[in-house]
């Protein structure tokens, strides 16, 4: 009896915590939100479409590597000290591999934003029974566009790629062939189609910095410029010419952060200076390396990360005399090599009076100046305000342009060049005849988009890539010493990239492009 | 009625309630037992125990010999004086083998309770009617009987039974080692006390056989590695569950509870290696990387001691394995050939002189001497002292024992070191014969001054020790008149600081409070029966604080630097574990058959709160503090796990011949997803002692001879906290000027998730012959480990990098073989041989996709799994010279940037390019086998050890070559990089590609040239001692001098300066790599154990 009462008693003491088990092994992260307690409200939603422009910003910041330094716009700083940048130079020197990082960088970050808005489109299967059809719609529109958007920068990079369309949750569905070009172009299409009819043009400027009406519909129109199907880019160009947008007077001031979101701006990607992660290191990129900085942006910084994205003198030469824009967009930095061969710079001069009084020994060293605006906030070192431009309505007119000659409006195309050449300070173009006026149109975004990741892109879609870029490579190995003769090999291959290393390593079923 | 009514009942007060309800039971059972032993009164513990079964123990608790009128122990033999017939019998019983402490020894009275105890020197006295018979004993020595017949003192010496008569410690228990049937090594503490360590592994080092203990790297207190029976896991840790006195104790980065760095090694007394599945399962989910049971030290009853130990011991880094760096001159010359191919192949023109001339700096190598040598100018000899002062007393009733303790190594590189202040109070009560109460307390604080990490780290790629090799020789650390030279760098090298000044001004430390208690209750409920609860608690915090200021540099970082960039930075941490285990154990023998049950429940929490804060902008280098930062940013977290568990084991003998058992245990785990979250681990194992069966030879060479067998499965829960839920993080953008929210799933979780099963076989012999003077034991295991828990990658394309997954199967297999030896037994000559070898394997047999794991990059990703290979074996370009001329170059396959002279690789998928794609597996990570012997004498006060370990097989990467073999004239290189192309009359020695603009990148992927050997044999310890006797000082019961070289020689293949070196320290998937690591040096003590 007694050893039954002990027995008895320790049994309940085992089995009685063995009651707690269940929810003692449970535990939720408190500090992060998780899958469980999120798609729960509209807030969520709208926090969820937030996190889908993120990855704009991830692709901006590597892009100009791939889709301007690879033209004939911008070259780089050849720097002997460190070649960890090496391969960097090889994009723009077209002796870049499968194996390039940054070719990874790009293709990560478009298709992170992929997910991102596949996450949301999936889940808005079953939205918050709060959720107004407006909301939803208008949730549905920016997602539309934004996958549309990082979809158009990987077809137009990499080709043939992987259509991810639904939400990843394991491995089964992590794994995805390659889709042909025109299944992406048909879903691109079919995006922003659709966005275009769930979106409204911007309420008022300065605007907030989402995807509107405009957004969509000027990239729908390259989309099918890209595709050379004219006609129908046409009324949708002419769409956003009635959405308010205009030309600023001042060109320089397009890019000045205080202009942010303005009423020329179709689309750019939003950064922010600051302590919380917004901030934009562009011009940290293109000014040359150097062990001080402060004689260039006002604050003292080892700038290992600079000499990208130079001007070349090819482009600089372009310019009509008397165009604003170049001193607008190209900077000068002078200075001199000390003893260690490291850059000392003395100052910024302006690109159009060089100063010829320089002692001897002394360097110019050209950068882009989109990006330049003085004076940097302190303490915020490698922290700068800029926005990245991507749709202009400069962009929009001159694609208007492009558009109308192309179908033999010429004489209708030319009121919309010009309205770009006058605020460049430039004669208004006369040119009617449709070879030459398709030359000049070209031109004209070459130095009115210059470093906005327009060049190189207008090449291969206007079928000029091949010849311009292989002459221009002639030109940089005569010049360049560094350069290996098997540089500037431009063929039809390099018009994509390669399919990035790892990719192809993880799922082997993409296979790779020709030619890597 | 439950003591958990609700789950939200705090877990402390139910694990308290626990504890309370034992203690009502306690004293529920103490009425019970006091009513029996009224009734029936047998002495208790006497007549249940067979005589027989007393002597194969030989092994008499103190509590079953005790006096009942409670009076035990060494006083019961002065306490009777005044029986007249009685005599007063001295002697002295020596231990054949023994150290300088030759007490413990029983001395009991036969057929009576009566007990005396030895004391150190191993005398005795006990009073003795005639004809009595007095029994000699002691743990693991042959217990000796002797009728008294006269006064005359009785001396006499006790030799060594058979080791298979010594208790073990085990999970959730002890057991004799011979009634052991599952894969057990067990060390004394006593055995290793001369390897003066940080680490308790140290110690251990090629001591047992199938563990493999690196020293991967000289940082105090931070280098120990553990591999029992090779790795079992590709990505969720390999190292061994420790559990100290019956609480885990690991490092596991997501939730360790605790540090096991930071257990003071001089507060162990025993350790035990747990192999097998049989051993090990009863940990369940923890327990596949086998299990390190550490017991600590506790009183012995009847013995009262204060014993101090103090070493001395200078540290050095020996001169082997020194990086080949060129002098100077070397140097020089190097740069200045490197500038004339620059001209003649690149039109190169100085863009500071605007002539096609060597820069100046290298225009004339023979000004140079041999320079600076900036890896020895790091290094310095630097002191390691350790003291410890334990005191210790047991009565019957008491056992206390405190241990104090004071350590300090100072690195052998310039400023870093270890500080620690250990305490330890182990002290259990025994009220009368059936209640044991307990109390451990193991507070430690220790201080590591620049051994963490940080901004810029002592370790790793491009740190201080590699970045100093690459600084130019040419520049003096300081000028004339002792300021430093901020930048050593020479003409176009890459910016590099002054690392002898960066380490000068480092100022990151790391202070770690880790508190460990134990309070248990042990009560034997019925005769045989014994409840058990115990609470166990862990505290540990750790305070990092680190400044960089305006001097601050790093590689590509050359100081002073703008005061806005100056940085300080606090992290710190709060955790506590606490376990509450509850368990009944009955133990039984019915004529030939024992059975011992065990049943538990237990409990576990980890809860931890961490913390950052950076402080940016900083008015003076004076305030290294966030306090005094313009602007501050921080974050706080937390992160917990908990583990609820049923366990049980029932082991059965017949005849101590035969055994069969089984263990299992259920766990339920956090850390694991929805669906899956308990899982199961039995584990059955069988042992039969072939040499107590009739048929077997009684005379004769073998004496014992014991086979057994395992199998069972363990589990690997080393996966984080939150894994199998997808988790959201804050993916913000701006709109309107403003930051907004934005959440975005940045880990994809899998609800499936659950335990990583090995399935592990058995089977072993042991033996031991020449009367106990030849023991060797055998084992053979393989184990399959199903569901590894792995990232798997998945295409970036997927948004994601990896998801976790139990997919995947690999194989490990091997032999242990460990033997010892007592070569030469005589009066003042012994000496004794213990030798071990581990020979391990493994093979991948299936991952999901058959996706590989790693190797996808060529910079920093240089090991891959895949199916059919190893784990994390070496991944790269095979070398095979260069292009010799035109007519090479135009018939072999190239890559982008070819030419002649440059570097050619081996073209591994016959596509005739040379890609990425033609990288191939180029070594095996982990050795073939591993090996150590430690041979131990003595002359009479004498003794010697020595101590060899080694290893062969392994390949090693040394990765800081694609720094050292670097030819774009940015560094200091290795000195072979003298002999390179520099044309076709003059192409070197055909092994080192020119230095040519835009072609060197290939030559510094990872490649075969970077791979070499692992072998080697190493001197681990020597040490000569000497013991003077109590004669010499009456106050002072023992005295042993000694002096000892720890990393005495090293005989190895591998060039580098530590073959055991392992960068990725516990990550089996991307180990065996060195990428300029802190050196592990030879250290030179002296020390001195003196008992009171």
């Amino acid at each position: 009896m007694k050893y039954f009462v002990v027995f008895g008693a320790l049994g309940v003491l085992v089995l009685g915590l063995g009651a707690c088990k269940k929810d003692f092994v449970t535990k939720y992260p408190q500090g992060q939100v998780n899958e469980g307690n999120f798609f729960k409200s509209v807030s969520d939603f709208q926090e969820a479409l937030t996190g889908a422009y993120g990855p704009l910003r991830d692709a901006a910041n590597v892009a100009f590597y791939m889709e301007e330094m690879r033209s004939d716009n911008t070259h780089y700083d050849y720097n002997s000290k460190d070649r960890g940048g090496s391969t960097s130079e090889q994009l723009s020197d077209f002796m870049d591999n499968s194996a390039n990082p940054t070719i990874l960088a790009l293709w990560t970050a478009d298709y992170m934003g992929v997910q991102r808005t596949d996450i949301v489109l999936d889940k808005l299967a079953t939205p918050p029974p709060d959720m107004v059809d407006s909301v939803k719609n208008q949730i549905i529109g920016e997602a539309k566009a934004l996958r549309a958007h990082y979809y158009f920068e990987l077809v137009r990079c990499y080709g043939a790629v992987p259509l991810y369309l639904h939400e990843v949750t394991n491995g089964q569905n992590a794994f995805l062939g390659r889709s042909p070009v025109d299944s992406v172009y048909g879903q691109i299409i079919s995006d922003l189609t659709d966005a275009i009819t769930k979106l409204a043009p911007p309420s008022g400027f300065p605007q907030s910095g989402r995807v509107t009406k405009g957004m969509a519909s000027t990239e729908l129109a390259l989309v099918y410029m890209t595709l050379h199907q004219y006609d129908k880019a046409l009324p949708l160009l002419q769409s956003v010419t009635q959405m308010g947008y205009a030309l600023l007077p001042d060109y320089a001031a397009v890019f000045d952060p205080a202009n942010k979101n303005s009423q020329e701006s179709v689309f750019e990607v939003q950064y922010k200076t600051g302590t919380d992660n917004q901030a934009s290191q562009f011009i940290y990129y293109f000014i040359p390396v150097t062990p001080h900085t402060t004689n260039i942006l006002g604050v003292d910084y080892n700038n290992t990360e600079g000499g990208w994205n130079t001007p070349t003198d090819d482009l600089v030469t372009s310019y009509e005399k008397g165009d604003k824009r170049l001193d607008a967009s190209v900077g000068v930095v002078k200075g001199k090599l000390d003893d260690n061969a490291d850059f000392q710079p003395d100052g910024v001069i302006s690109i159009l009076n060089p100063d010829t009084t320089a002692e001897n020994g002394e360097l110019y060293k050209k950068f882009v100046k989109k990006q330049f605006h003085l004076p940097l906030k302190t303490p915020l070192i490698y922290n700068t305000d800029d926005d990245w431009p991507v749709y202009r309505y400069a962009d929009v007119l001159l694609l208007l342009a492009e558009t109308l000659n192309e179908q033999g409006q010429s004489g209708a195309a030319l009121p919309y060049l010009n309205q770009v050449r006058a605020r460049a300070g430039l004669a208004p173009s006369t040119v009617t005849d449709q070879s030459a006026l398709r030359d000049t149109i070209a031109h004209e975004r070459r130095v009115e988009l210059a470093f906005e990741n327009k060049r190189w892109f207008d090449l291969v879609r206007t079928g000029q890539a091949l010849t311009v870029m292989s002459a221009y490579g002639v030109k940089q190995r005569a010049t360049l010493p560094y350069l290996l003769p098997q540089s500037y090999n431009v063929t039809q291959n390099k018009l994509i990239y390669a399919i990035p290393s790892r990719e192809v390593q993880v799922n082997p079923g993409l296979g790779q492009n020709p030619g890597y | 009625m439950t003591i958990c009514t609700s789950a939200r009942v705090p877990a402390p007060v139910r694990a308290g309630g626990t504890l309370l309800l034992l203690f009502l039971l306690t004293f529920l059972s103490l009425n019970l037992f006091a009513q029996d032993t009224t009734g029936k009164k047998p002495p208790p513990g006497k007549d249940t125990v067979p005589a027989k079964a007393v002597k194969d123990t030989a092994k008499l608790r103190a509590s079953d010999l005790k006096d009942p009128s409670g009076v035990g122990g060494a006083a019961a033999a002065d306490t009777s004086i005044g029986d007249s017939n009685k005599i007063k019998i001295t002697g002295k019983i020596t231990l054949s083998g023994g150290g300088a402490d030759q007490s413990g020894s029983s001395v009991s009275i036969k057929g009576t309770t009566k007990v005396a105890q030895t004391d150190s020197t191993g005398s005795f006295s006990i009073l003795v009617a005639p004809l009595q018979t007095l029994v000699f004993s002691h743990v693991g020595y042959k217990t000796t009987e002797v009728n008294v017949d006269s006064k005359l003192p009785i001396n006499l010496t006790l030799t060594k039974e058979e080791n298979t008569l010594e208790q073990v410690t085990v999970s959730y228990g002890k057991q004799l080692k011979r009634d052991i049937t599952g894969s057990v090594a067990k060390v004394d503490a006593a055995d290793v006390k001369d390897i003066n360590a940080t680490e308790f592994g140290q110690k251990l080092q090629g001591k047992v056989a199938g563990i493999q203990i690196q020293q991967t790297s000289g940082v105090p207190g931070q280098s120990i590695v553990f591999r029992i029976r090779g790795a079992a896991s590709l990505n969720s840790g390999n190292q061994p569950l420790v559990v100290v006195d019956g609480q885990p104790v690991n490092s596991d980065a997501a939730g360790g509870t605790g540090d096991i760095n930071l257990i003071n090694p001089d507060e162990i007394e025993s350790y035990s290696v747990l192999k097998d599945a049989a051993a090990t399962s009863l940990y369940g989910s923890r327990a596949s990387n086998g299990v390190i049971l550490i017991t600590t030290k506790t009183a012995k009853i009847g013995k009262s001691s204060i014993s101090v130990n103090a070493y001395y011991g200078l540290q050095a880094v020996p001169d082997r394995g020194h990086p080949n760096l060129m002098n100077a001159q070397e140097f020089a010359n190097y740069m200045k050939g490197y500038y004339e191919d620059k001209i003649t192949y690149e039109n190169w023109v100085n863009p500071v002189t605007g002539t096609a001339t060597v820069p100046a700096d290298y225009a004339n190598p023979g000004q140079y001497g041999k320079g600076e040598n900036w890896y020895r100018a790091l290094v310095r000899t630097a002191p390691m002292e350790n003291y410890t002062v334990n005191i210790s007393h047991g009565t019957d009733k008491v056992s206390s024992s405190t241990t104090m303790n004071y350590f300090n190594q100072n690195g052998v590189l310039y400023n870093t070191g270890t500080k620690r202040y250990a305490f330890r109070s182990n002290t259990e009560y025994r009220p009368n014969e059936r209640i044991k109460l307990g109390l451990n307390l193991a507070p430690t604080y220790q201080i590591d001054h620049n051994t963490r990490g940080g901004q810029l780290a002592l370790n790793g790629n491009r740190q201080v020790v590699a970045g100093a090799e690459l600084s130019s020789p040419l520049i003096q650390p300081r000028t004339q008149d002792g300021k430093w030279i901020l930048s050593t760098a020479s003409y176009g090298m890459y910016k590099l600081p002054n690392y002898l000044q960066q380490a000068e001004i480092m100022d990151n430390d790391q202070t770690n409070f880790h508190f460990l208690g134990n309070l248990y209750a042990e009560v034997e409920v019925l005769r045989g029966l014994k409840a058990r609860s115990s609470i166990n608690g862990n505290i540990l915090t750790q305070d990092y604080n680190a400044y960089y200021g305006t001097q601050f540099g790093l590689f590509g970082q050359v100081p002073p630097r703008s005061p806005t960039q100056s940085t300080a930075m606090n992290n710190s941490n709060n955790s506590y574990s606490w376990l509450n285990e509850n368990t009944l154990d009955y133990n039984t023998k019915f004529g030939d058959h024992s059975l011992e049950v065990l049943a538990g429940y237990t409990t576990q929490k980890f809860y931890q709160t961490l913390r950052t804060v950076t402080g940016t902008g900083f008015a003076t280098d004076e305030t290294p503090f966030v306090q005094a930062a313009t602007t501050t940013t921080g974050t706080t977290n937390s992160q917990e796990w908990t583990l609820a568990s049923a366990l049980a084991r029932v082991n059965y003998d017949y005849k101590k011949r035969y055994y069969i058992s089984g263990t299992i245990r259920n766990d339920g785990s956090s850390r694991f997803g929805a669906v899956r979250k308990y899982g199961t681990f039995p584990s059955v194992s069988v042992a039969w002692v072939a040499s107590e069966e009739k048929f077997f030879p009684k005379m004769g060479a073998l004496n014992f001879l014991k086979f057994r067998g395992s199998y069972g499965l363990t589990g690997n829960n080393n996966i984080g906290n939150y894994t199998w839920v997808s988790l959201l993080s804050s993916t913000n953008y701006v709109f309107n000027g403003a930051t907004t929210l934005g959440e975005s799933i940045t880990n994809l979780g899998n609800s499936d998730l659950t335990w990583e099963t090995s399935k592990q076989l058995d089977i072993g012999a042991e033996l031991t012959l020449l009367h106990g003077r030849l023991n060797i034991s055998y084992d053979y295991y393989n184990k399959r480990t199903e569901g590894m828990l792995t990232p798997l990658p998945v295409p970036y394309a997927s948004g994601y990098e990896s998801i976790q997954y139990n997919e995947g199967v690999f194989r490990i297999w091997g032999h242990d073989i460990q033997i010892s030896s007592d070569n030469i037994k005589s009066n003042n000559f012994t000496w004794t041989t213990d030798f071990n070898i581990s020979f391990n394997d493994n093979k991948v047999i299936s991952l999901v996709n058959g996706t590989p794991i790693g190797g996808f990059n060529q910079y920093s990703d240089y090991n891959r799994t895949a199916v059919g290979h190893r784990i994390g074996e070496l991944y790269g370009y095979v070398f095979e010279g260069l292009y010799a001329n035109q007519a090479d170059l135009d018939k072999s396959p190239k890559e982008a940037t070819s030419a002649i002279g440059t570097a050619k690789m081996k073209d591994v998928n016959g596509d005739d390019t040379i890609n990425i794609d033609d990288r191939t597996f180029i070594g095996r990570t982990n050795p073939k086998f591993i090996y150590g012997m430690s041979n131990n004498f003595t002359f009479k006060k004498f003794d010697l050890g020595v101590l060899i370990a080694g290893q062969v097989g392994n390949k090693i990467a040394n990765v800081n070559l694609q720094n050292l073999y670097n030819l774009d004239g940015v560094f200091n290189v290795d000195k072979q990089m003298q002999n390179r192309w520099r044309s076709e009359s003059n192409p070197g020695n055909g092994r080192v590609p020119r230095t040519l603009a835009n072609t060197t990148e290939l030559y510094r992927t990872i490649n075969s040239t970077w791979v070499f050997s692992g072998d080697y044999l190493a001197v681990k310890n020597i040490t000569l001692g000497y013991t003077f006797g109590r004669e010499w000082l009456h106050a002072i019961k023992g005295i042993r001098v000694y002096g000892s070289v720890q990393n005495a020689f090293m005989f190895t293949k591998y060039p580098g300066q530590n073959p055991e070196v392992n960068d990725a320290k516990d990550a089996a998937t991307t180990g065996g790599t060195d990428n300029g690591s802190y050196p592990v040096p030879r250290v030179f003590m002296v020390g001195a154990n003196v008992n009171f």
